[in-house]
């Protein structure tokens, strides 16, 4: 297994759909949509036109190759989606918005999960990329960024997840059209909805409309263009994460969110079609759990007016004052909000990278699966203790200077620091140990500025984890 | 001035044990904890929790009638209502276990997935234990189920009635059975019966337990007048043994209940009332568990009470930075209520009544009372699915008024909820002993109800090293075998301040 050393967005040509499907369509007329026996969840006329508007994307090379590094992409989008919104949802607190966006980022963490298995599926190596780490300005539906809780950026989360105007319901489409008319150059649908549409159609295992997703054959890609075999279809009994058979994983923790175990053609477009209806757009626009209709709902009983304290937008670290004064605004230069930042990012680091060794273990061998179900310990011990409560008292603290009455506070990085997660088991144990280190040290950092006692305790109790991890780590401060 | 009848607690809690007649009484006294049965009222604690065979001895749940008088102005005034001098109290009690034929417990967004049934193969009727209880009255009685609760033909005890030497009614409980129908199916551990789904630690084809729930109703008769029925009736929960009945979790099924009511958090708190009772959760916890914030929780409450000095000022920022950390860190899927929230807030801004008593004077049994202390032993967070009751005890909706379990059908989680017996329970871990075993496994810095299912414990009264609780339990089926032999946790002879593990079975040591 080797994953191209090229960047996936990078390889996408965005082609003009073939006409040929539209012809057929023509052909069959109104029973088009009855041969399936189904109702479907968005008309032909409305994917068809997405599709046209964006283009097929597309990769040279063989169908397989084509939906690796398509898959590679919705990887790096899921992440990109699920930091995004986790960080507006901490921004939000006290404010219930904080809670239900904070659900909808946990079920992305579910289908970054999936995508994993999925790769694995197709024969290549998992991968914790960002999409900032291969940005597509052209196509993202807005770059990259951290930003605070507010209406502006809601209605941002909202095209992002919004399905075809026209599958909406009338209350639906009445609050999205102003949206939509005022944003003459935004995107009307987040493209990688179209990505898990040609994802779809690789999938497929021929031509013909496939449930659950029949439309996607309508749609006029590529004929007789479908992966033939799945040269990582054994992974589903070894590598791949099985939420019904490791509890460890606490797929039940991921608040609805598709994360399935693919076995096969089948289950693969049962969960491309699942995350597709979820969110990112083409599929489900009736369906109430969908992220659109979940943010929907968020922005219709949001009081904008009664916002927390702003968070910073794109956070960094920098000891020089930076020159432009819109990126000073967001630089954390308190040095002891700083030192937690450090701490905060390299507990980042830590759950990627502690999720991609777990999935480098094969879980049904007896001398690997301890070790595979120790990684996601980890992993899981840094998302829900570590990275929230550092995200805590960093907010707690000011961005600049002392903090009084109105001003800013500081806000965690996520920075990945050109992190490089390497994908053979050796490499990754060797990676985290130095990962366990630059964090021991970063702690240690930390400790010396004199942070309050919540933050002392949690920094602690790091430190004595990670000695616990790794026992040749320095001793932990007294 | 208008008169009623209301029983009290609203909600009772009973505990399993396999003693098959031995029982001590829920706790009625906030703070007070478990108690022998007198019939002159002598309030004693429990002295043992195990019986003279070292069978762990069951908690009733008793109840009350109070009469209750409100004046024109809305001030009631209560005064228990006892069996004679020409009163005679005719109680019922429904009790059921429907857990084997409920969906899955998902997660607490999904507390049950009616698309995905425990037991899709068999007829939900074969798999409700719903036993037939005949009226009880008058003073020391006991009444047995006329008609047995069955599982899958098989019939399974659920409890007994009995009443006090004032007509108090008593709910017992099951005797802590569980199995699997057919035998020695997997429990809890993820493997796969063939043709079924996986068991989970809340999941599992094919078992039962003897767990239950139900209304509990009551008549008034005084001679001479018509029968006068209980205006407010109640629930008894029969819920897992509690084996650290000297420890509450940090928010209780109390401040579950007062949250769901509507009631607004007061505009002053007051220390001794309010933040006491966290403040002492928290830091009780450490003997429970080895996490270390429950050892730095301050317990200097004097100091922690007092406004306005620097040292007091630092030492309550301090404390309140430490409790910050319990939510998404110590304690799984625990939050503070909305009102605990707005209390610490107040408090760590110096917006406090300082009134800590060192030794408050003993309470007085009173319908108030009776309500806290019946919920303040069981769990508020964690609900994964939980102890007692799970997640649904949020809902405002769950309530006809506080701290009674409505009798009207609602939605949630977009499951339609209607009120009968067994439905509190319903989506409860089957076994219990699954979900309980599973809970060792928090994370080196987590755990999930300590309160009620230590950790770690110190085994015996001057002990100084901590043990693992569940030492020679190694799985789940032995908890199923021996949930009896386990020991408790409470304050030691050798100094009251420490609790320590006592009336573990040798059999199984540390």
């Amino acid at each position: 297994m080797s994953n191209s050393d090229s960047k996936p967005w990078q390889q996408i040509v965005w082609r003009t759909p073939r006409r040929s499907a539209t012809a057929r369509l023509k052909t069959l007329g109104g029973n088009f949509l009855a041969m399936f026996g189904a109702a479907p969840k968005a008309d032909r006329t409305s994917l068809q036109a997405i599709v046209e508007s964006f283009g097929d994307p597309s990769i040279p090379g063989s169908p397989l190759n084509e939906a690796q590094q398509l898959l590679l992409a919705a990887g790096e989008i899921e992440h990109a989606l699920l930091v995004e919104y986790l960080y507006t949802a901490w921004s939000a607190a006290p404010n219930p918005a904080g809670g239900q966006i904070l659900q909808i980022a946990v079920q992305e963490m579910c289908h970054l999960i999936t995508v994993q298995n999925l790769l694995l599926f197709v024969g290549i190596n998992p991968s914790m990329s960002r999409q900032d780490q291969d940005p597509a300005p052209k196509l993202d539906p807005f770059p990259f960024a951290l930003r605070p809780f507010s209406r502006e950026v809601l209605v941002d989360f909202l095209l992002a997840e919004m399905p075809p105007l026209k599958d909406m319901t009338p209350d639906q489409r009445a609050v999205m059209q102003p949206i939509v008319d005022s944003r003459p150059t935004q995107s009307a649908v987040h493209p990688v909805g179209v990505l898990y549409a040609k994802l779809y159609w690789l999938f497929q295992a021929d031509d013909s409309a496939t449930q659950p997703w029949p439309e996607i054959a309508a749609l006029g890609f590529d004929p007789d263009r479908h992966v033939a075999d799945f040269p990582g279809e054994a992974s589903s009994t070894t590598f791949q994460v099985d939420p019904e058979a490791e509890p460890y994983w606490k797929s039940g923790d991921g608040r609805g969110g598709i994360f399935k175990k693919i076995s096969s053609r089948a289950a693969a477009l049962q969960a491309l079609f699942a995350i597709a209806s979820q969110g990112e757009g083409l599929a489900g626009a009736n369906d109430q759990q969908s992220h659109f209709a979940k943010f929907l709902d968020i922005f219709s009983n949001t009081d904008f007016s009664q916002l927390p304290a702003k968070w910073p937008t794109d956070p960094f670290l920098s000891d020089q004052v930076d020159a432009d004064p819109t990126r000073e605004a967001n630089r954390i230069g308190n040095p002891t909000a700083a030192a937690l930042c450090r701490v905060f990012d390299l507990r980042y680091q830590i759950l990627l990278t502690s999720i991609r060794a777990a999935l480098s273990r094969n879980r049904t061998s007896p001398a690997e699966v301890a070790v595979r179900m120790k990684y996601v310990g980890w992993a899981f011990e840094e998302m829900v203790s570590s990275i929230k409560h550092l995200a805590k008292f960093i907010a707690k603290l000011p961005r600049k200077a002392a903090l009084g009455a109105g001003q800013p506070v500081a806000a965690p990085t996520f920075a990945l620091d050109n992190l490089s997660i390497p994908d053979t088991a050796a490499e990754l144990d060797r990676k985290l140990a130095d990962l366990h280190r630059l964090a021991a040290a970063a702690i240690d950092d930390a400790l010396g500025k004199g942070v309050e006692a919540g933050a002392r305790l949690v920094l602690s109790g790091m430190r004595t984890n990670d000695k616990l991890r790794f026992p040749e780590l320095p001793d932990v401060i007294a | 001035m208008a008169k009623e009848y209301r029983i009290y607690p609203g909600i009772g809690i009973a505990r399993l044990g396999n003693s098959p007649d031995s029982f001590f009484l829920s706790p009625e006294i906030p703070n007070v904890g478990p108690l022998e049965q007198h019939d002159d009222d002598v309030v004693e604690p429990v002295k043992l929790f195990k019986d003279g065979s070292h069978k762990l001895r069951r908690q009733a749940a008793r109840f009350r009638i109070f009469e209750v008088n409100r004046d024109a102005a809305g001030n009631e005034t209560f005064s228990e209502i006892v069996e004679g001098n020409g009163v005679h109290i005719e109680w019922r009690v429904e009790l059921a276990n429907e857990k084997a034929a409920a969906g899955w417990f998902t997660d607490v967004h999904v507390p049950e997935d009616l698309q995905k049934l425990r037991n899709p193969d068999v007829d939900p009727a074969e798999l409700t234990m719903r036993p037939t209880f005949p009226p009880i009255s008058g003073a020391n009685q006991t009444v047995t189920a006329s008609t047995e609760g069955k599982f899958k033909g098989t019939s399974v005890y659920l409890g007994e009635l009995r009443t006090d030497g004032k007509g108090r009614l008593m709910v017992l409980g099951g005797r802590g059975k569980s199995a699997s129908i057919p035998a020695g199916q997997p429990l809890g551990d993820g493997s796969v019966a063939p043709g079924h789904p996986p068991n989970t630690f809340a999941n599992n084809w094919a078992w039962y337990d003897d767990i239950s729930d139900g209304p509990v109703t009551a008549v008034v008769r005084v001679a001479g007048q018509p029968d006068q029925p209980a205006s407010k009736s109640a629930w008894v929960i029969v819920a897992p043994p509690d084996y650290a009945p000297y420890t509450n979790g940090i928010t209780t099924l109390y401040d579950i209940a007062v949250q769901a009511s509507g009631a607004q958090p007061p505009a002053t708190p007051s220390f001794q009332n309010d933040v006491l009772p966290i403040l002492k959760a928290a830091s009780g916890l450490q003997w429970v568990s080895s996490l270390p914030i429950w050892t730095s929780i301050s317990t200097d409450y004097a100091t922690l009470s007092t406004k306005g000095t620097a040292a007091a000022d630092q030492l309550r920022a301090d404390t309140a930075s430490l409790l910050s950390t319990i939510e998404g860190g110590a304690l799984h899927d625990f939050e503070f209520t909305a009102n605990q929230t707005a209390i610490l807030d107040a408090w760590q801004n110096g917006n406090f009544v300082s009134d800590f008593r060192a030794n408050p004077p003993a309470e007085p049994v009173t319908p108030g009372g009776l309500d806290r202390a019946s919920l303040t032993q069981a769990v508020g967070g964690g609900f994964f699915p939980g102890i007692e009751a799970g997640i649904r005890l949020t809902a405002p909706a769950m309530y006809s008024s506080p701290f009674r379990i409505t009798n009207q059908t609602f939605t949630f989680a977009g499951v339609k909820q209607v009120p009968r017996p067994g439905f509190l329970t319903r989506t409860m871990a089957c076994p219990w002993q699954s979900d309980f075993f599973e809970c060792e496994m928090q994370t080196v810095s987590s755990a999930w109800w300590p309160a009620q299912r230590p950790i770690n414990v110190f085994p015996g009264q001057t002990a100084a090293n901590a043990k693992p609780w569940t030492d020679a339990i190694p799985n789940h089926q032995a908890l199923v075998d021996k949930f009896w032999m386990l020991g408790l946790v409470r304050p030691s002879t050798a100094n009251a301040a420490r609790l320590v593990e006592t009336e573990r079975d040798s059999s199984i040591p540390h």
